[in-house]
């Protein structure tokens, strides 16, 4: 099934000779349990493609459907609930609250849903626990490293179990081993949680773990490619931290 | 130079909060520059309109300094001096015209005249102070020796007015009635303000009209060719002594100078305390703007701009907007003025018979309004602006994060506290400068210790807010929590403006329901007779003893007391006021709340060498029961003892003498009434009665009749108007505030957009995050109102002290009112305040606001 489909997604911003088109009639989908990585040089309209897709913006033409449902149908709150209930997003910069705590910024789009807070905080201690963070739970995110930041940004994407796991640049802000131990995570979140993911990124060695690759040049998909070398059995994320 | 146009279009950048800064400082400049420009109008109203003459042949003067009338007898005595080749005696007074009666040809309101009493037997010249004085008989003539009765010579442009010319007749207002005067000659026009006429007449009908028998006010003289000056004048002085001086008339006995330079003071003040609050506005606005562009400022050192040159786009900045502000808040100053005159001329018609003039902007007013609106912004961004030039152009390579401020300084901490300590000693001495002081740096000690105060403020405050608001209740918590110094100017700049609220309103509650208590106390008798308004001067003509005997004669009138009036200067040289009344009618009809003393020392004011005075006198001039008082009567310096101190309604705010009216007939010339109380026979047909009263008041001119409810009722609507009128300016006063909160909460939303957007993407609907500004609002609204409370009633206890200390001994009143009203104004500025930054922060665009750095 799929879970992301596009039909010639166009975004065109200003107008006349000022006119930019960040995306070209894009087509493309994302099957259920499938982890598609978007590349291509900066401007080339990948974090766009990932912004219509989120509901975050709105395209000039085109239709994007998340399992389904036809996004332009739905209006600024029922794209909310949708974002809330069916996708989660990380961040290039993970975008954490600073004055709440590791447990409190997992369990905030459950609050925003309208989840009592204690019984948010029960749900957000589960998934730090899944990604062997929640003994800094208690923690804000100036007293965590860039990785523990990075697993409670995931855990914050996963808390509301959302089919969709929509990522811009994760790994831009990480060091070379800190993003490769998210790679592995992302992985984890499709081979063993059973989520599709639409990652953009310009970072190979992420998208090597990816099942398909889609490279973008001028707003269009240039080429696609799957990725057969990728062992589909994630290793158990105890290894990934020897 | 090369700095401004940075300057321009950086706050081009930011047109709301630049706007916002302006707006601030435009109502403390408003404030300062239109009250200010009414003071003027409001003092003329109070002073006397008598104006000085000097003739310039004329060598000699005798006065007395507070312009009061004395033996004409003296005269003869100066031209005894030798070396005095002649003299003269000369009256001049001002005498109010009741409204609406004499107009000039072009309409405007002749609201007094200047009575000219000259000696017509005086032949020499020097002497004609009409022609001395610059006249020109333009018809009819001029006084000739042997004129007397009631002749005059008036302006042509009076005359025309009036409708008359030359041998007809004018009716002008004396103590005995309408007089009938015949217009001999007319005048040139003087070139007098508006509103001013010369009068002139033969001394005798001066006299008659003042009813001020064998009386004058000038004396003057010449000195014989060759003569030693010098010896002269001192010989003259040591005849006449103390009281008297060697100067043309000069103004007279100003007993409401005091007061009204403490209204000027307030008012400048007022004036002060906003541009303060504008100036804590932008001190804060620009610290977070430098903090904003960091990189931008990091950018420009970089690629080689100075220090100072940075330092000097911060301070262009600051003096657009400053600039801008003090122009537009001078414009609606304006405005500002003639509304405020709008507004209390007819206050000020009923209390002195008179309409308030118009408003007057000298230099000194321009000039205060300009360097405070200039001056106080430009201080406030001095320190932003040295900040921003101490930033290193390695600032350009960080990444721009909202970090959380670092823990405060020590000092801040330890000023506070001595601060805090020193204050509470001060509020508790019992001693009221020190009650006062102690409250001034209590407030500051809150001030210091603000920072340290937000986070127990805003966790005891964090369960209401989360019960309200929810999750958008504790994340609004924590974004104050972050900016402790900035949330912590935004609520000392409520608090402050709270707590002036509940202190000035606790002293107008105080003083109000006070002084309507002493009016029931002191004007008991069923009616009361008063010629123009209630507040009379020296200009007040009044009415001789006949009045008062006719109406004693009307039926239905079972008693009668009159009381007469004269503002001099004391011993220091300050405007007193002396009450002659008669004694025992007067504790029967009307009484004095006694502070010191009892009903007794009537008795001892029959003897003539008491009197009573009131509280204000007694604080003004530090005098007891029993002490000595000295005046300065037509007999020389008169000892008088204190025999109890007093108040009453009328004269509470001015330093008053209480004496018998012989006494004050005999050592001042005084013979007018110019109040009646009287009091009605028990089931008199009161209908009548008022109708009687009124028909015995007709020829008297600007006299009217009040009933004790009529009085009241036009107090109370005098206390509701000022009350009104003080809640528009501290209303005034709150808008600063009310922008800092705006402006604190706009720069919040800016800081945090990728935060913002970040909330939006995983899920916060626009209604939440404008939930969550609101939220923030709301919790620095409650820190100010709280804050604010606690130091508006201790400047209420404090600024009632003000008036106990100035001896107006009014009780406290705890402020109910006023504490309610600033909590009301105080949620209110915290919802208003959020309105646009709360709609900005929900229309954010989440894709742009993710990208926001």
């Amino acid at each position: 099934m799929k879970i992301v489909e596009t039909d010639n997604l166009t975004r065109i911003y200003g107008s006349g000779a000022a006119q930019v088109i960040a995306l070209d009639h894009v087509s493309l989908h994302v099957d259920t349990g499938e982890f598609a990585a978007v590349m291509g040089p900066s401007g080339c309209g990948k974090s766009t493609l990932l912004h219509l897709v989120g509901g975050l913006d709105r395209p000039t033409e085109g239709m994007v459907k998340i399992e389904g449902q036809d996004l332009s149908a739905l209006d600024d709150d029922d794209l909310t609930d949708l974002r809330r209930q069916r996708i989660g997003f990380i961040f290039q910069f993970f975008n954490l609250i600073p004055t709440l705590n590791a447990l409190d910024n997992t369990a905030l789009p459950l609050v925003l849903g309208g989840m009592k807070p204690a019984d948010a905080q029960l749900r957000a201690a589960e998934w730090l626990e899944k990604l062997e963070v929640n003994d800094r739970s208690t923690h804000r995110p100036e007293e965590l490293s860039g990785g523990q930041r990075q697993r409670v940004a995931i855990a914050r994407a996963l808390v509301t179990e959302p089919s969709l796991i929509l990522a811009d640049e994760p790994t831009g802000n990480l060091d070379s081993g800190a993003a490769s131990d998210f790679a592995i995570l992302l992985r984890e979140t499709v081979d063993r949680w059973e989520r599709s993911i639409l990652l953009v990124t310009h970072d190979e060695r992420i998208s090597s773990f990816a099942d398909r690759v889609l490279q973008m040049k001028d707003g269009r998909i240039t080429n696609e490619q799957l990725n057969h070398e990728i062992d589909s059995k994630a290793p158990a994320v105890e290894e990934s931290h020897a | 130079m090369r700095e401004l146009p940075l300057a321009i279009s950086y706050l081009k950048g930011r047109p709301i909060r630049s706007i916002m800064t302006i707006l601030s400082i435009v109502i403390g400049v408003m404030i300062m520059f239109g009250l200010n420009g009414i003071a003027p109008a409001m003092k003329e109203v109070f002073v006397s309109n008598t104006q000085s003459v000097a003739l310039s042949n004329v060598d000699l003067y005798v006065t007395r300094q507070d312009g009061s009338f004395f033996r004409q007898e003296f005269e003869q005595n100066v031209g005894a001096v030798p070396g005095v080749e002649s003299s003269a005696a000369m009256i001049l007074q001002a005498v109010n015209l009741p409204p609406e009666r004499y107009q000039t040809p072009d309409g405007n309101d002749v609201s007094s005249i200047q009575v000219y009493g000259v000696d017509t037997a005086i032949t020499d010249e020097t002497y004609n102070v009409v022609t001395a004085g610059g006249r020109r008989v333009l018809s009819g003539r001029n006084f000739q020796p042997g004129d007397a009765g009631r002749l005059v010579l008036i302006s042509e442009q009076f005359a025309e007015g009036l409708g008359i010319g030359i041998g007809e007749l004018v009716e002008l207002p004396g103590a005995g009635g309408w007089l009938a005067f015949e217009v001999i000659g007319l005048l040139d026009d003087p070139g007098l303000l508006l509103g001013n006429q010369q009068v002139f007449m033969p001394i005798e009908a001066a006299q008659d009209l003042l009813n001020k028998p064998n009386r004058i006010n000038i004396i003057m003289g010449r000195y014989s060719e060759g003569s030693d000056a010098r010896a002269i004048d001192a010989a003259v002085q040591s005849m006449f002594g103390r009281g008297y001086e060697l100067s043309p008339l000069e103004g007279g006995a100003d007993v409401w100078a005091a007061l009204l330079e403490f209204m000027n003071v307030i008012f400048t003040m007022f004036g002060l305390l906003t541009l303060a609050l504008a100036g804590l506005i932008m001190f804060n606005t620009f610290r977070t703007s430098v903090a904003e562009r960091r990189r931008d400022i990091g950018m420009l050192r970089a690629v080689g701009a100075k220090r100072r040159v940075v330092m000097r786009i911060i301070l262009y900045e600051g003096l657009i907007l400053a600039g801008l502000g003090t122009v537009i808040g001078i414009l609606i100053g304006f405005a500002f003025a003639y509304g405020a005159r709008a507004g209390l001329s007819s206050i000020f018609q009923d209390l002195m018979g008179n309409p308030l003039g118009q408003p007057r902007f000298d230099a000194l007013t321009y000039g205060v309004a300009i360097v405070f609106g200039l001056g106080i912004p430009l201080v406030s961004t001095m320190l932003p602006a040295r900040s921003a030039s101490q930033i290193t152009p390695l600032e350009a390579m960080n990444p721009l994060t909202v970090s959380q401020e670092a823990s405060l300084q020590r000092s801040r901490l330890i000023f506070g506290g001595i601060s805090l300590v020193l204050g509470l000693a001060g509020l508790l001495s019992g001693i009221f400068p020190l009650m006062a002081l102690g409250v001034l740096i209590f407030l500051l000690a809150l001030g210091l210790l603000g920072p340290l105060l937000i986070t127990p403020i805003t966790s005891f405050f964090n369960r209401a807010l989360r019960l309200v608001f929810g999750q958008e209740g504790t994340l609004a918590a924590g974004n104050i929590a972050r900016q402790p110094r900035r949330a912590a100017i935004v609520a000392t700049s409520l608090m402050i403006t709270l707590a002036i609220l509940i202190g000035l309103g606790g002293m107008l509650a105080s003083t109000y329901g006070g002084a309507l208590r002493f009016l029931d106390d002191s004007l008991r008798s069923d009616y009361i007779m008063v010629t123009g308004g209630l507040i009379v001067t020296n200009d007040t003509v009044g009415a001789k003893p006949e009045l008062a005997e006719t109406i004693r004669r009307i039926p239905g009138v079972e008693d009668l007391t009159t009381m007469r009036q004269i503002d001099v200067l004391n011993e220091d040289r300050v405007g007193i006021r002396l009450i002659g009344i008669d004694p025992p009618g007067y504790a029967r009809i009307a009484g004095l709340s006694f502070l010191e003393g009892d009903q007794t020392a009537y008795q001892g004011l029959q003897t003539g060498n008491s009197v009573i005075v009131n509280g204000r006198y007694a604080s003004q001039f530090g005098v007891d029961v029993g002490d000595v008082i000295r005046l300065d009567g037509d007999h020389g310096e008169v000892e008088v003892e204190v025999a109890a101190i007093g108040l009453d309604y009328l004269n509470i705010k001015l330093p008053t003498i209480y004496m018998d009216q012989v006494s004050l007939t005999r050592e001042y010339g005084v013979r007018n009434d110019v109040f009646l109380l009287i009091n009605s026979e028990p089931g008199a047909d009161q209908e009548q009665l008022e109708e009687n009263l009124l028909a015995a008041t007709r020829p008297y001119p600007g006299f009217g009749i009040l009933s004790r409810e009529q009085l009241r009722t036009s107090q109370e609507k005098l206390a509701q108007s000022g009350t009104i009128g003080m809640n528009i300016l501290l209303a005034l006063i709150a808008l600063p505030a009310l922008l800092g909160l705006a402006n604190t909460l706009s720069i919040n939303v800016i800081e945090r957009t990728r935060e913002i957007g970040m909330l939006r993407a995983v899920g916060a609907k626009r209604r939440q995050v404008r939930r969550m500004i609101i939220a923030e609002s709301l919790l620095l609204s409650l820190m100010g109102i709280a804050l604010g409370i606690l130091g508006g009633i201790l400047l209420s206890v404090v600024m009632t002290g003000v008036l106990e200390f100035a001896g107006l001994h009014i009780p406290y009143s705890f402020p109910a009112v006023g504490v309610l009203t600033a909590i009301s104004v105080g949620l209110i500025c915290g919802i208003l305040a959020a309105l646009v930054p709360a709609r900005r922060a929900s229309d954010l665009q989440i894709v742009a606001a993710l990208a926001y750095e």
